[in-house]
């Protein structure tokens, strides 16, 4: 016989942790599968989006992201809205995550990838 | 699109079907608690060696552990064929760690351990020849030289995001057998008596709810590092470098259970590194570490000038990578415990420079002002490798429109003194620097013999668990732990496994579960870890003295037997987070016993050897070692005589 148990969801801490795009999940739990901490857990409904069971628990590794093979996860570090940086030839400053920080045109790859 | 109800805050049933009733039972020649770094090399040399092999971790082992979201530096690589100096002469010179042989051991195989990783399929070089020309590249090997561009003795690990998927596919390859998501609670030793030899380990899996009996010839703690004895912070855990939130110390505290010593416990007590104050660590700007040797210019733009060791100015960019006069090499503080091989830094008066008004805060980090391979060496290489950083923070700025040859990166305000300090940028303020070792780097180290093994027979150490910090020398111990642990299953039955042990070990994982409805259950686990941290930041805190520690001891034992009597744990998830509160109560207590032994110690003026604690019964005991006891009686005369005579066995592959 098996032991009856629940999760409730805990409420999020600053940020959700970890979002996830119902349109583009196909609930594969690769995510699930990945994550060190349990945050997320597989939907009882088969096919849906993983619950974000525990966000506030969040190592913020990224290891979900980067194993979603659909881009349908984010991850909201909950400290990006307070750094800056400075365009050293205008003098510009703008911050990581604002609305009006400036596009980029090209993502280059990091170094052994 | 509705993300903000989290998929409904309802209650739902827990995913995986639950038998907490269940009893599995595993057996093996080895087995290894903990699949980290130092797990997986352990598990792939013991394998190799025809030893049936079982590694348990609390996550998925693809990407578990400290290592398991990246890495960028490799450190201390003494036995390259081109090494300025040889590791005998590195350990001679270096600090008395208390436990030299271990270090020697851990510096002895980094080479050979990185050379390994590659053949697993890890990308090493530069092999792309993005670096050529550059000084950072050593052109013997196209390795890319970290810190000393002139000697080559940390590299930069090119494609260190993958070290752990490589790991992982190595030991599996290698046949090592894998349980994930199961967390070991407890050694089981012959007869349940503490001190014997260990036959065995229990644990539960943190999906299904059942109980695991491991039966095992040998078996190898690589359970990372012991934190979170300070501080309780939930959310914010992301900012800061706290490392893997899994590692609690239960390794340390199962061997401290079950009878074995430990060393160095007092050199706790300082809170920094996890504050609530933390920066996202290499997210903010800096020159040292991940960003090392990255240009500062204050605000108005007016670049900060850098000096040597010996505190001469350095006019170029080149000159932070080459040795000062008198240098044998640049290392890394941290791993190489050599005095003078530290890094060249910003100058040394900046504090005083910034208060009476010749630099302007903030400070920015001046990427784009860089030579081209440096700024692709640290924005590239660097965070684009290191733990936590790529994803988090290559893309995520990068989207955010931060471009590397155009811009500067802030530094966060600090107290003008604070940017002399080593990794301080990243602590935030306000500041909490305390001289005894970081809760950071909170390390408990279980000690070991030439073989790093402990005092209990059958028992080995690896890795951050045994003090051997890094993702070098955890790779480095855990072959070398892996093939000794081999060697002594081959000569040994499988233990019996003691009834009354394992009893009490299963009423002790399962108490929480079963006070489910219990009306006085009503305290979460996060309360209980948040009363710990209370009574080690009251009473292990930088003034301490016998009375306070003992008046944390007794805290510590009144909140296990009232809260923790009424914690709850509705599902295995939760009942592995009330169990790590266990977990704590042991570590918190080593800590304090720990720095009551030196206390005692340094007033009866018994200060010259080394001190030791293990538990005998219910006390603690205090073991003094006599100076390089571990070249002394059968460990006479040298190191490479004791590191030759362990490794006999493994070359004449018996
Ligand atoms: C963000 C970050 C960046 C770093 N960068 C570098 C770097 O560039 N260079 C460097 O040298 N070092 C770096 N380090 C340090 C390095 O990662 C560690 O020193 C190293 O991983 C330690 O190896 P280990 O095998 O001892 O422990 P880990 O690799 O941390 O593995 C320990 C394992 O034990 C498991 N475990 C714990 N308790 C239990 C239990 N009760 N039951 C079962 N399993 C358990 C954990 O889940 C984990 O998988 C970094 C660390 C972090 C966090
Ligand atoms: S960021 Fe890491 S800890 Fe957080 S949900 Fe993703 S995998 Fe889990
Ligand atoms: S990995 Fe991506 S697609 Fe798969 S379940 Fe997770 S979010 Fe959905």
């Amino acid at each position: 016989m098996s032991d009856k148990c629940y999760v409730v969801p805990n409420p999020s801490g600053p940020t959700l942790a970890v979002s996830i795009d119902p349109d583009r999940c196909v609930g594969c739990n690769s995510c699930v599968n990945i994550c060190r901490i349990q945050t997320l857990l597989p939907n009882p409904v088969h096919g849906r989006p993983p619950i974000v069971a525990y966000p506030d628990e969040c190592w913020y590794c990224a290891c979900c992201v980067e194993a979603c093979p659909r881009g349908a996860l984010e991850m909201h570090l909950p400290i990006n809205q307070r750094i800056f940086f400075k365009r050293k030839e205008t003098g510009e400053v703008f911050r990581i995550g604002a609305a009006d920080s400036p596009s980029k045109s090209y993502f280059q790859p990091p170094v052994g990838w | 699109m509705n993300f903000q109800n989290n998929n409904g805050n309802e209650a739902i049933e827990w995913p995986y079907p639950v038998h907490y009733d269940r009893t599995i039972h595993v057996y093996a020649d080895v087995l290894v608690i903990g699949g980290g770094l130092a797990g997986c090399c352990a598990a792939i040399a013991a394998s190799r060696r025809g030893k049936k092999v079982v590694i348990c971790d609390k996550a998925p082992i693809k990407k578990s552990g400290c290592g398991g979201a990246g890495m960028d530096h490799w450190n201390t690589v003494l036995e390259s064929p081109t090494s300025p100096m040889s590791v005998e002469e590195n350990i001679e010179c270096g600090r008395d760690t208390g436990m030299c042989h271990r270090d020697y051991i851990a510096e002895k195989g980094t080479w050979d351990a990185l050379m390994e990783l590659e053949k697993l399929g890890l990308n090493i070089r530069d092999d792309l020849d993005e670096f050529k020309d550059a000084a950072t590249r050593d052109e013997a090997t196209g390795l890319l030289k970290a810190y000393d561009y002139r000697e080559m003795v940390a590299v930069k690990l090119h494609g260190g995001n993958y070290i752990k998927p490589i790991l992982w596919k190595g030991a599996k390859d290698a046949g090592a057998e894998m349980y994930e998501r199961v967390m070991v609670t407890s050694l089981l030793t012959e007869g349940g008596r503490q001190g014997a030899r260990v036959v065995g380990a229990a644990g539960f899996s943190m999906t299904g709810g059942e109980f695991y009996v491991f039966h095992s010839k040998s078996v190898i703690i690589s359970a990372g590092y012991a934190c979170s004895m300070w501080i309780y912070n939930m959310e914010i855990t992301g900012n800061s470098y706290r490392w893997d939130p899994n590692e609690i110390g239960e390794g340390l505290a199962m061997a401290w259970t079950a009878g074995a010593e430990v060393y160095g416990m007092h050199k706790a007590g300082s809170t920094k590194g996890n504050n609530p104050f933390a920066w996202p660590r290499f997210g903010i700007g800096n020159p040292s570490n991940t960003w090392f040797p990255c240009s500062i210019v204050d605000n108005r733009g007016k670049e900060i000038p850098w000096e040597d060791v010996n505190g001469n100015i350095l006019t170029s960019v080149e000159a932070r990578n080459i040795p000062a006069e008198g240098q044998p090499y640049i290392g890394s503080s941290k791993s190489d415990n050599l005095q003078g091989i530290g890094q060249a830094n910003l100058i040394h008066d900046l504090g005083e420079r910034i208060r009476n008004g010749e630099y302007e805060l903030p400070l920015w980090a001046d990427l784009a002002g860089m030579p081209e391979a440096e700024r692709r060496s640290i924005w590239g290489v660097m965070i684009g490798n290191e733990g936590k950083s790529r994803f988090t923070l290559y893309d995520l700025y990068t989207r955010s429109g931060f471009d590397p040859e155009k811009d500067m990166l802030m530094a966060p305000v600090e107290l003008p003194e604070n940017y002399m300090k080593f990794g301080a940028w990243f602590h935030g303020e306000p500041d909490v620097v305390k001289p005894w070792r970081t809760e950071n780097g909170g390390q408990g180290e279980i000690a070991c013999d030439w073989k790093l093994m402990t005092n209990l027979p059958g028992l080995f150490v690896a890795g951050a668990s045994g003090g051997l910090e890094g993702c070098s020398f955890a790779c480095s111990t855990g072959f070398y732990a892996g093939n000794r642990a081999a060697e002594y299953a081959a000569d040994t039955d499988q233990g019996e496994i003691d009834e009354k042990q394992l009893i009490a070990e299963r009423e002790r994982v399962y108490a929480p579960v079963k006070r489910t409805g219990q009306k006085n259950a009503y305290v979460s686990w996060k309360e209980l870890w948040g009363g710990t941290t209370r009574v080690m930041q009251q009473c292990c805190g930088e003034y301490k003295t016998v009375p306070i520690l003992k008046h944390g001891l007794m805290w510590l034992e009144s909140i296990k037997n009232t809260e923790g009597q009424m914690t709850f744990a509705r599902n295995p998830h939760e009942l592995a987070r009330v169990l790590e509160c266990d977990t704590r109560f042991t570590v918190s207590s080593i800590f304090l016993h720990a720095c009551i032994s030196r206390i005692e110690a340094e007033e009866t003026g018994e200060t010259d050897g080394y001190i030791f604690n293990r538990l005998n019964g219910e006390n603690v005991e205090t073991v003094f070692k006599e100076k390089k006891y571990w070249l002394k009686g059968e460990n006479e005369p040298g190191y490479l005589d004791n590191y030759e005579k362990c490794l006999e066995r493994e070359r004449s592959g018996r």
